[in-house]
């Protein structure tokens, strides 16, 4: 049966929504990318040691997520080209076909008034070409739109796994949860709403105030994030066996692939378990990969990468290395400084540190909670400063002096025990005392 | 003025950069979420509209997350020019 109908859809308009997505990647991609490196380089060059290693990590990440988020934003332009393309292409082959089956449909009834056998079985021919013709534009634009669908569901896997068939607002949520550790994450109901809102101003004050909301508990993201590594590790071994046991079930029995559904059911089955495949990392290489990325901030690349070997010694150094990311290279001139900068500002912070503890324990002036927090953020600082020190001339490399990093780090760079004490005067006691706990164990 | 463990005055200029950073994410997140829709607008297609938007809307997601990162390098940047100027008694 002939397909006239002419594809939905306004060709221009998903162009010129491509134009202003081009003009969004390069804000995000180059000038906000270029501003955070800026801004957090001025940041860097002012903080005491302890906060440096904390800072660099959470600016990298950020500095790692501009760039990537600029050239996904490309990767979903190109999609909506290459379908506004072929929507348009099939548009007009599907109009004129329509409108060259018309003219022949015409003459073949002339010529069978006539009597005219000939002529008539040559315009039933060229109505049956411009039938096909039709039907091969909309083929095509199928075809596209399968390609286009791919392309788009991919990019929303990179920001949201499993969002692909999900409605856009879980898509928006999903992927603001999976970027934060559930101790940063904004509430739900008023990422919704942002999402939902269309007044501009309205949405952009709701969204000030949730980010601001939600970065008062960053604190604990460098922590979390190296806490969590063997959990996603496990979560991705889990989703490649599943999907290595449907492939392998459906190769066993000998599947008729002739058949269209069973060829779709074995090839989708076969990607589902390449991906998985390609995604899985055993948590020892993302303990070393993470580790490997902590040290090499403070002791340069060689030495990281030697010191992540020798407790990982079945790893190769590729391995170790992990894949960095595209954007790996812009972090190169930070990461070259970061080794001097942790040597000389070690000292330093232990000094600062060791002031804070003191006024703390001294300046009866002060609110009780005002003295508590300053004395925690002053231990904090003590600590890190000691450890960075130990990491960056060598004599500190393993995962429980990354801890004391990690603990002081979170500690002090976010800080908040100082603005927000009340709030948080129960968490940081806690790690107050995982400090402690750790200061022991590595000094006795 | 400056200290030995830092600069407060640099930490706090940088921290306004960061902030005014972070607003800058939001607004590109709000942005990422309007092409979204007005690309499903014009993709005729129901399928592909959702993806569309789904995939803008999931770019406007990092977004988010981004500027909260951000957000919180600024927040902690101004902290920690604050307790320089506390630990080191000087004016703030």
């Amino acid at each position: 049966m002939s397909d006239f109908r002419v594809p939905a859809g306004d060709p221009d308009g998903l162009r010129s929504v491509v134009t202003r997505l081009s003009r969004l990647s390069e804000t995000v991609g180059e000038t906000r990318s270029s501003r955070l490196r800026s801004a957090g380089q001025d940041a860097a060059a002012g903080l005491p040691a302890a906060r440096v290693a904390a800072f660099a990590g959470a600016r990298s990440d950020a500095s790692k997520a501009t760039g990537a988020i600029g050239l996904s934003l490309v990767a979903v332009g190109g999609a909506l080209v290459d379908y506004a393309d072929a929507l348009q292409t099939a548009q007009q082959a599907v109009r004129d076909a329509a409108a060259r089956y018309d003219d022949a449909q015409e003459l073949w009834r002339q010529a069978r008034r006539m009597g005219e056998p000939e002529l008539t079985e040559r315009y039933r021919q060229d109505m049956d070409r411009q039938a096909r013709r039709a039907g091969t534009a909309q083929a095509d634009l199928a075809t596209a739109r399968q390609r286009t669908a791919a392309a788009l569901n991919d990019e929303t896997e990179v920001w949201a796994p499993g969002a692909g068939s999900l409605a856009p607002v879980e898509a928006w949520q999903r992927a603001t949860a999976a970027m934060l550790p559930p101790t940063a994450s904004i509430d739900p109901q008023k990422l919704k709403e942002l999402f939902s809102n269309p007044d501009v101003t309205l949405a952009r004050e709701t969204a000030t105030n949730a980010v601001k909301g939600a970065a008062k508990s960053y604190a604990l993201y460098g922590i979390v994030n190296y806490a969590r590594s063997p959990a996603l590790s496990a979560r991705a071994e889990a989703k490649l066996l599943k999907a290595r046991d449907l492939y392998q079930s459906l190769k066993g029995g000998a599947p008729d692939l002739d058949d269209p559904a069973t060829y779709r059911k074995y090839i989708k089955a076969e990607r589902a378990m390449l991906k998985a495949y390609m995604s899985d990392n055993p948590a020892d290489v993302m303990r070393a990969q993470r580790h490997f990325r902590m040290l090499r901030g403070m002791q340069g690349e060689a030495r990281a990468l030697a010191n992540v070997a020798r407790a990982h010694p079945a790893l190769t150094p590729a391995q170790i290395r992990g894949t960095a990311g595209r954007f790996d290279k812009l972090m190169r001139p930070v990461r070259a400084a970061g080794p001097v900068v942790a040597r000389v500002m070690g000292p330093v912070s232990v000094a600062v540190g060791g002031y804070d503890i003191y006024t703390a324990a001294t300046d009866s002036g002060m609110a009780t909670d005002d003295r508590w927090a300053r004395g925690v953020g002053g231990a904090a600082s003590v600590v890190g400063g000691v450890a960075t020190t130990l990491v960056a001339v060598g004599l500190v490399s393993n995962p429980v002096g990354l801890a004391v990093v990690a603990v002081a780090g979170v500690v002090a760079v976010g800080a908040w025990a100082y603005e927000n004490r009340e709030a948080i005067a129960a968490g940081a006691g806690k790690i107050a005392a995982g400090a402690k706990k750790v200061w022991k164990g590595l000094f006795g | 003025m400056a200290f030995a463990g830092g600069d407060p005055a640099r930490l706090r200029a940088a921290s306004r950069a960061l902030g005014t950073l972070a607003e800058g994410l939001t607004d590109d997140a709000l942005a990422a979420r309007d092409r979204g829709r007005e690309a499903a607008a014009a993709a005729g297609d129901g399928h592909i509209a959702q993806l569309a938007e789904s995939a803008l809307a999931a770019v406007g997601g990092a977004l988010v997350a981004t500027a909260v990162v951000v957000s919180g390098l600024a927040q902690g940047t101004t902290t920690a020019s604050d307790q320089l100027v506390g630990a080191t008694g000087g004016p703030r």
